[in-house]
């Protein structure tokens, strides 16, 4: 009679593809290298950097700034807000929050599992921690910037209300979609080097197709729902009603969640069918 | 005893071709949408490792050994799930610790502390443990006083310490290991395996690739050798380590070898050695008396414009350990650079061989100070012939070390008087 009972079988190595059901198991017993990986890179985001955590806010609030002087008053955006209690900086300073944080979590993850190309070929643990670990430090700057609006909307005698829980929900469509978004790109920047250079010059173009530095209403009306096909476009929109305390048109906010979690599907989907031959191309 | 670890017909094929090929480019795979290409026709494979199989009991400590890109490291990449197998299975029982590097996941940014946490994570530890645990690996890694200093500050053996450390106190059930011992200074070496050989009687299951057959001989009870991507030999760590050596260098009695296309030649070097003959008192052989005279004529063919270019000739004996090494870059510094045109002749003259009889094995290595340079593990084999060195008629026997030194011996004793009392 032996004593010794045989261990539990942990690991199945097979060239076949594991169920997506153990992937999500396995994601999870790994959360705290998810919390490691985001604060290195939040200690190593501030620690080398002479102005550290300033430039969390000094990126938007330069941009907010230029865009005033240009959008607001030169190309005269200003006079076509839908509020007209607003002023366009904050306006556009509460449409530039949601936006940076979308473009970094969406870019950072994109590099993210390249320039982690080292950890990669050493260690095993689920790939997607990389891209999702940005989530850290981009929440970190969003919160540093939020001060500043804090500051502004109080500066500027406006009362927030309950509109404020719409803040949280934007919140969680904006991780969808910048991580989901940034997990497909990082996977396919592992496999196709091109998108190196294509994913910034997306985020730039996408910036202009986003209502940040105008209000949809400039877009004639029979265009809408080309906008509304952009699931930011009621992230931002919705992000930035929350604080302002202004009207929301609902439809278009339950549409950009909608799709937020779609692309997180599709992301999640895409790096799980790749991820297992990177280490051989990384 | 149980099984943990079970391998069948493990197999990995990669795609032939330099690194930077391996990845695709958009246009490719948009070429390939419209273009309707017979997919594999064209493309060359290679079998990295092909019908692997073997089991592992609970507390085995098995020496995984074989030559450069024999595919040793392919199979301990596909265990430690780092990549995925093209074929077969294998099942893993129990917490599985990989250690392929010793520092994965260091950040020289940021401070000690921070990085046992960050290394004990990225391995496979929750961070419960490492707080655990923190005291011990900061007590293990000696540097107590540097705990808070980003380790970009470090020395190399400090850091190298530290990294160990971590993954010293893994304490997985089975835990693989890739020759991570070579590195640091010789006494944490030593406190590295002391280490090892304490998780290995611990009951624990090792897996260890490596190179150093002391080391193998030493902490191994079983050997698993591999050839080309197969399992050749797989049994007592002795005879493992004797098939590896004896199917490793032998080159025969040929006094000269091509060094073109020689299969001892590090993966992806530069053919930049030619050809390497020795002699013996002007006769070319490869049978050198205990104590003659040795010349390594070596040819090369290379730019030899190239910074730091070296000629290095090691001589190992038969588990591949370093007996002695003779380099350009000590024993007369700027002779490379003297070298006019593409093509070298070069020898290295040894006027009394300090090598007692046995087989002994040549590696020769061209260096650059701008790349990898040209290396070739074990490019021949020599025999050392018994010689009356000391003119007595008499050598030392095999076992008594393997140098052989010249030297006299002199008596001192009172002139007068009695040596010795005898009763």
């Amino acid at each position: 009679m032996s004593e010794t009972t045989r261990p539990r079988l942990t690991v199945l190595i097979s060239p076949s593809r594991r169920s997506l059901g153990l992937v999500w198991r396995e994601i999870w017993s790994y959360r705290d290298l998810w919390w490691t990986l985001a604060a290195r890179d939040v200690r190593v985001r501030y620690k080398q950097t002479v102005l550290g955590a300033a430039w969390a806010i000094l990126q938007p609030l330069l941009a907010m700034v230029v865009f005033t002087v240009v959008f607001g008053r030169f190309l005269g955006v200003e006079d076509r807000l839908p509020d007209p209690g607003v002023s366009y900086s904050v306006w556009v300073y509460s449409g530039l929050l949601p936006w940076t944080f979308f473009a970094s979590t969406a870019g950072g993850a994109a590099t993210s599992l390249v320039s982690n190309s080292a950890l990669m070929t050493k260690v095993y643990f689920p790939r997607i921690l990389i891209p999702l670990s940005v989530l850290g430090y981009t929440t970190v700057d969003l919160a540093m910037a939020a001060l500043i609006l804090v500051v502004m909307i109080l500066a500027g005698g406006a009362v927030p209300g309950l509109s404020l829980l719409l803040v949280p929900v934007a919140f969680v469509g904006l991780v969808l979609c910048g991580a989901g978004f940034g997990v497909a790109l990082a996977g396919l920047t592992v496999k196709y080097r091109d998108f190196r250079y294509a994913v910034p010059f997306l985020i730039q173009i996408l910036l202009f197709l986003t209502p940040v530095i105008y209000p949809t209403s400039v877009v004639p009306e029979k265009y809408h729902w080309i906008a509304y096909l952009n699931p930011l476009t009621g992230l931002v929109s919705g992000f930035r009603a929350g604080v302002l305390n202004t009207p929301i048109d609902v439809v278009p906010l339950i549409l950009s969640l909608m799709m937020s979690g779609v692309i997180f599907g599709f992301g999640y989907l895409y790096l799980w069918r790749v991820e297992s031959h990177f280490a051989d191309i990384v | 005893m149980s099984c943990v670890l079970e391998v069948e017909n493990l197999g990995k094929r990669y795609r032939l071709g330099g690194q930077d090929r391996v990845y695709a480019t958009l246009r490719e795979s948009l070429f390939k949408v419209f273009r309707h290409r017979p997919a594999a026709a064209t493309e060359e494979w290679i079998w990295a490792l092909r019908e692997a199989s073997f089991e592992v009991d609970e507390g085995e400590v098995v020496g995984i050994i074989g030559r450069n890109g024999a595919g040793k490291s392919t199979l301990l990449k596909i265990l430690s799930r780092i990549t995925v197998p093209t074929e077969g299975e294998a099942r893993i029982f129990g917490r599985v610790g990989s250690l392929l590097e010793v520092g994965t996941g260091f950040h020289p940014e940021l401070t000690g502390r921070e990085n046992i946490y960050l290394s004990g994570t990225i391995l496979g530890m929750r961070k419960r443990e490492v707080e655990l645990k923190f005291d011990e690996i900061v007590a293990f890694s000696e540097i107590e006083a540097f705990i808070d200093t980003p380790v970009k500050h470090y020395s190399s053996g400090m850091y190298v310490r530290l990294a160990f450390a971590v993954a010293a106190h893994l304490e997985p059930e089975i835990l693989l290991i890739d020759e991570v011992l070579a590195v640091g200074d010789l006494g944490f070496q030593n406190k590295c395996l002391r280490k090892m050989g304490e998780v290995a009687r611990g009951g624990r299951t090792v897996l260890f690739v490596s190179h150093n057959m002391p080391a193998v001989q030493n902490l191994c009870s079983r050997g698993i050798l591999i050839r080309d991507g197969r399992v050749v030999f797989d049994g007592g760590v002795t005879g493992a380590i004797e098939h590896y050596t004896a199917g490793l260098y032998h080159t025969g009695d040929d006094p000269g070898v091509d060094l073109t296309a020689h299969p001892g030649r590090r993966p992806g070097r530069p053919s930049w050695l030619r050809y390497v003959r020795l002699s013996s008192d002007k006769v070319a052989t490869n049978r050198i008396p205990a104590g003659g005279e040795l010349e390594i004529e070596i040819e090369a063919e290379a730019d030899f414009g190239r910074r730091g270019m070296e000629f290095w000739v090691v001589i190992e004996n038969e588990h591949t350990q370093r007996l002695l090494s003779l380099s350009t870059e000590f024993m007369c510094p700027d002779l490379v650079q003297t070298v006019r045109g593409r093509h070298a002749r070069i020898t290295c003259s040894i006027p009394s061989l300090p090598l007692l009889p046995g087989t002994y094995y040549l590696s020769l290595y061209l260096a650059s100070a701008v790349d990898a340079g040209d290396a070739i593990d074990g490019a021949m084999s020599f025999e050392v012939l018994a010689h009356d060195v000391f003119g007595s008629g008499r050598i030392p026997p095999r076992g008594k070390g393997p140098v052989l030194a010249v030297g006299t011996w002199q008596l001192d004793q009172p002139r007068s008087g009695p040596t010795t009392e005898v009763r």
